[in-house]
């Protein structure tokens, strides 16, 4: 391992890969920063610039961008009351709260100084684990994997929001479009209404493209709204009073960064899922609750810890079992395989040196974020005072011409274009997009594994439940859909008659 | 919502049943457990639907009433605009719809016609030049073939 760390190291210190990580770094905080604009966005939008870039740039660049997004995003959240990426929304109220007290230059810094903490813990525990689990993982077979394709759609569904059965509706139409194409076991095209191009399936990343920037392209050019004052504050004394705080909650930050971490390894949670449950522990286990809702520092080092840490956790389940954690790990799982690098538990035996170079990468993204949040009170005002109605048009342009790029194929901007009118309109009727791309993902893998298996075990069903691995697997999936339909059962509430 | 999953659900089984099924395990199989997941989520979400609403009125609200006047028009841009780089970039070029394209919907956004073009023309030159010349990406030029730099 050691060993492997050091050629690591050298390939993360070559001047190219560096630049990858300032600039992408720099891109996605400034991304994160603009209200709207998500870190998945951010990663959407910087996959055009990764094809020239080599494996490790290229994953450097999307890990670097997202980790600075989720920041990023607690510019707009406290300063304004907008989240800048879903992963900030668990403690806006918080946050905003400390602006209104003229204290938002504390309340970015403590952003900063944790997002920087959870995630360097989320990196530490990425590199300590992976490999490990790698070991393990050599000894699954197709069923083990089937089972934890199917564990990874259930918690895309669970993970999605409280409205399970929308998640479930969306997850079906990620899947149903997982399937356009020559079918795995015959060749036989399905749903490709004889365009040769769908022959291979939806491309996705143009797909990934169209379904997050279109629905908010279109959505910002409907409501340009004016931006409102940016507060200013002294910025002197403030850095003290940061350091003094996160010092004073430093078992607060560990706990959330633990529990940001294993909710993020969760195959469908991604780091909103993770803010949002740290931030509700935090609050039930707090004990002045008369304090929350009122610019609770507690809020904010709880949630920014979590969301951060939780990106690292997400790299886990991406690396090792190509299962991806959230959408962000779903579209780097798409450019690995872009790449050459299929990601499994042999990538960590074939591609080491290239995966600890990510993952230091991934720690430098991370450190870099405190800089960022010094820099951000400044940058931000600035940031935040460019009207949305120049910044719309000009990503409509970067969306159309990065799903052209992907192939050099006209058609790639029909796919985004189409799967982005049909993510609007399950927007309009508030279904999760998550699932979505979790189905389109997944889909494929998990009926290449029920294909094989039943092939292998010669339509033998039991054979998915036969091996000790398989049948925990098995019992956790069926566990997670039954638990709640039972509670839900339980407690039914009688119809209303008219 | 619940009425369009039931008959998408309805369409895709029609479009399955037509699958060749020489084993329970072709092309059929995954797409038809899809199909059956669509249609119970439809049928699910009506039965909802009708359960939480007793006054017998449905509506499809698009984020909240939509206030700009010009969603039409922003809406049939996004559509030329996409079609355009999709069906005419060999013929028109990627450069000028990008022109067009910036230079309307800043107009449209109510800015100097001065300050469009400038902007428009900037930002186009911009992503020609990263795109083209140094992410190395064919982007088509088309009327301007041989013109640019």
């Amino acid at each position: 391992m050691l060993e492997h760390l050091v050629t690591a190291f050298g390939l993360v210190l070559e001047p190219a890969t560096l630049v990858t990580i300032l600039v992408s770094s720099l891109f996605g905080f400034a991304l994160g920063a603009t209200p709207g604009l998500t870190a998945t966005m951010a990663v959407a939008l910087i996959i055009p610039f990764t094809y020239i870039l080599g494996p490790v740039q290229a994953i450097a660049a999307i890990i670097s961008a997202a980790a600075a997004a989720i920041s990023g995003g607690d510019v707009p959240n406290t300063l304004l009351r907008m989240p800048g990426t879903p992963a900030s929304a668990a403690y806006v109220d918080e946050a905003f709260a400390m602006t209104r007290k003229g204290e938002s230059d504390r309340a970015l810094g403590i952003s900063a100084l944790c997002s920087m903490i959870g995630g360097v813990f989320g990196t530490i525990v990425l590199v300590l684990a992976s490999p490990l689990l790698a070991n393990f993982a050599l000894a699954f077979s197709g069923y083990e994997f089937f089972w934890l394709g199917c564990l990874g759609l259930s918690c895309a569904v669970f993970a999605s929001g409280d409205d399970i059965l929308k998640g479930m509706a969306s997850l079906m139409i990620g899947l149903l479009i997982s399937t356009v194409g020559m079918d795995y076991s015959s060749g036989y095209p399905r749903f490709t209404m004889g365009f040769t191009v769908l022959l291979s399936g939806v491309s996705f990343i143009p797909a990934i493209i169209g379904m997050f920037a279109l629905p908010e392209i279109f959505r910002s050019l409907l409501s340009i709204t004016q931006v409102p004052n940016v507060p200013k504050g002294d910025l002197r004394q403030v850095w003290k009073r940061v350091f003094r705080s996160v010092g004073r909650r430093w078992f607060l930050v560990l706990r959330s960064s633990g529990l940001g971490t294993f909710i993020g390894a969760l195959p469908g949670a991604g780091a909103d899922i993770a803010a949002w449950i740290s931030f509700a522990l935090t609050r039930r286990l707090s004990k002045k609750p008369e304090k929350w809702g009122k610019g609770c520092v507690d809020g904010i080092v709880s949630g920014t810890s979590s969301n951060n840490a939780a990106l690292g956790g997400a790299w886990i389940p991406a690396f090792v079992f190509a299962i991806p954690g959230d959408t962000i790990t779903a579209i780097a799982i798409g450019v690995l395989y872009l790449k050459g690098l299929n990601p499994g538990p042999s990538i960590f035996i074939l591609h080491a040196d290239l995966m600890y170079a990510v993952f230091i990468s991934f720690l430098f993204a991370n450190l870099l974020i405190l800089p960022y949040g010094f820099l951000a009170t400044i940058l931000s005002r600035y940031i935040l005072r460019i009207p949305r109605d120049l910044i719309m048009p000009t990503l409509f342009v970067v969306a159309s011409i990065g799903s052209f790029a992907i192939n050099s194929d006209p058609s790639s901007i029909v796919i985004m274009f189409v799967v982005g009118v049909i993510a609007f309109i399950l927007e309009s009727a508030t279904l999760p997009l998550a699932p979505v791309v979790l189905g389109i993902v997944l889909g494929k893998i998990v009926e290449q594994y029920l294909i094989r298996s039943i092939i292998s075990s010669e339509g033998n069903i039991f054979a998915f439940v036969e091996r000790p691995i398989s049948a925990v697997l098995a019992i956790i999936v069926i566990s997670i859909w039954l638990v709640p339909l039972i509670r839900m059962f339980l407690h039914r509430k009688p119809a209303q008659t008219p | 919502m619940g009425i369009m999953f039931i008959a998408l659900g309805i369409i895709v089984g029609l479009e399955v049943s037509t699958f060749p099924s020489s084993s329970f395990f072709g092309p059929s199989l995954f797409p038809g457990l899809i199909t059956i997941g669509i249609l119970l989520c439809g049928a699910l979400l009506v039965s909802r639907a009708v359960r939480s609403n007793s006054s017998g009125h449905y509506t499809v609200q698009f984020f909240g009433p939509i206030k700009s006047k010009r969603a039409g028009l922003y809406a049939t841009l996004i559509v030329l605009t996409s079609s355009c780089y999709a069906f005419l970039g060999d013929v028109i070029g990627f450069q000028v719809i990008t022109l067009i394209w910036l230079f309307s919907l800043h107009m449209l956004l109510r800015r100097r016609i001065i300050m469009s073009l400038v902007s428009a023309f900037l930002i186009t030159f911009i992503f020609d030049f990263v795109f083209r010349h140094v992410l190395h990406v064919p982007l088509p030029s088309g009327i301007l073939t041989g013109l640019l730099y």
